[in-house]
């Protein structure tokens, strides 16, 4: 069960190809992304928990250092998840599976590029913050 | 094993649903880090979910989410070949699980609408 479970990063390289490595990223980004929603929501609702004061308190305490990287990172999960999941759905409702590497290209460009000025945002939010 | 009606619209319903947070998500980062400039206080919360129109984007954005995730969670289950019973079985707790983790969501987003918790 477990060795199932894992069966998609285990298996890399047996049947190593950049679609493979696309199909473990997209699976991993997704289990992350679902684990940070969880948290997400749990972070949202101490408002109701314990108030409005608590709910500042702790999205104050976010604006931290550490956090902003990680930020960043779920930023970068989010885009990679989105852009691949996009790429599938072409390939799956055009019949484009033979232009899956060229399509990998594009959105790894595009990726690349929404990361870069994305981050540059949160870093440029986050230097305002602290002066 | 016998399979489910769902699955097929189980599996549309994820393509769908991951468009659908493309406009989504893009409309979440764009609002909270780009024109909140990432400073979210309670005041500044309530003072958007105060509209009827951000309520409902939200709550749209809150039902789709966790429609993917818990389905997408489920799928990777699925993929392991479980016993026909174990399957189904998972199947009614992630679906049950998923319908709670909305109605939390929910209460959650209602006591930004109305500045105190409903519950």
């Amino acid at each position: 069960m477990i060795r199932k479970l894992f069966a998609f990063i285990i298996e890399i390289p047996d049947n190593f190809h950049l679609e493979m490595l696309c199909f473990a990223g997209q699976r991993l980004s997704g289990i992350l992304l679902a684990l940070y929603l969880f948290a997400h929501i749990f972070v949202i609702s101490t408002a109701t928990l314990w108030g409005g004061d608590a709910f500042t308190a702790v999205m104050k305490a976010m604006h931290h250092p550490v956090l902003i990287v990680l930020e960043i990172l779920l930023f970068a999960g989010v885009v990679a998840h989105m852009l691949n999941g996009i790429r599938i759905i072409l390939g799956d409702f055009f019949a484009l599976t033979k232009a899956q590497k060229s399509m990998i290209s594009i959105i790894a460009l595009i990726g690349f590029l929404v990361v870069s000025i994305g981050g540059f945002i949160m870093l440029y939010n986050f230097s305002q913050f602290h002066s | 094993m016998e399979r489910s009606p769902f699955a097929m619209w189980g599996w549309l319903l994820q393509r769908v649903t991951g468009v659908l947070l493309v406009i989504g998500m893009f409309v979440h980062y764009l609002y909270l880090h780009f024109i909140s400039k990432g400073h979210i206080t309670f005041e500044i919360v309530t003072a958007r979910l105060n509209s009827h129109w951000w309520v409902f984007f939200d709550i749209c954005l809150l039902a789709i989410i966790i429609y993917h995730a818990v389905y997408g969670l489920l799928g990777i289950l699925t993929d392991c070949n479980l016993k026909p019973a174990t399957q189904k079985t998972l199947n009614y707790l992630f679906g049950i699980a998923g319908i709670l983790l909305f109605f939390y969501g929910f209460i959650a987003l209602l006591t930004f609408h109305y500045k105190v918790p409903v519950i």
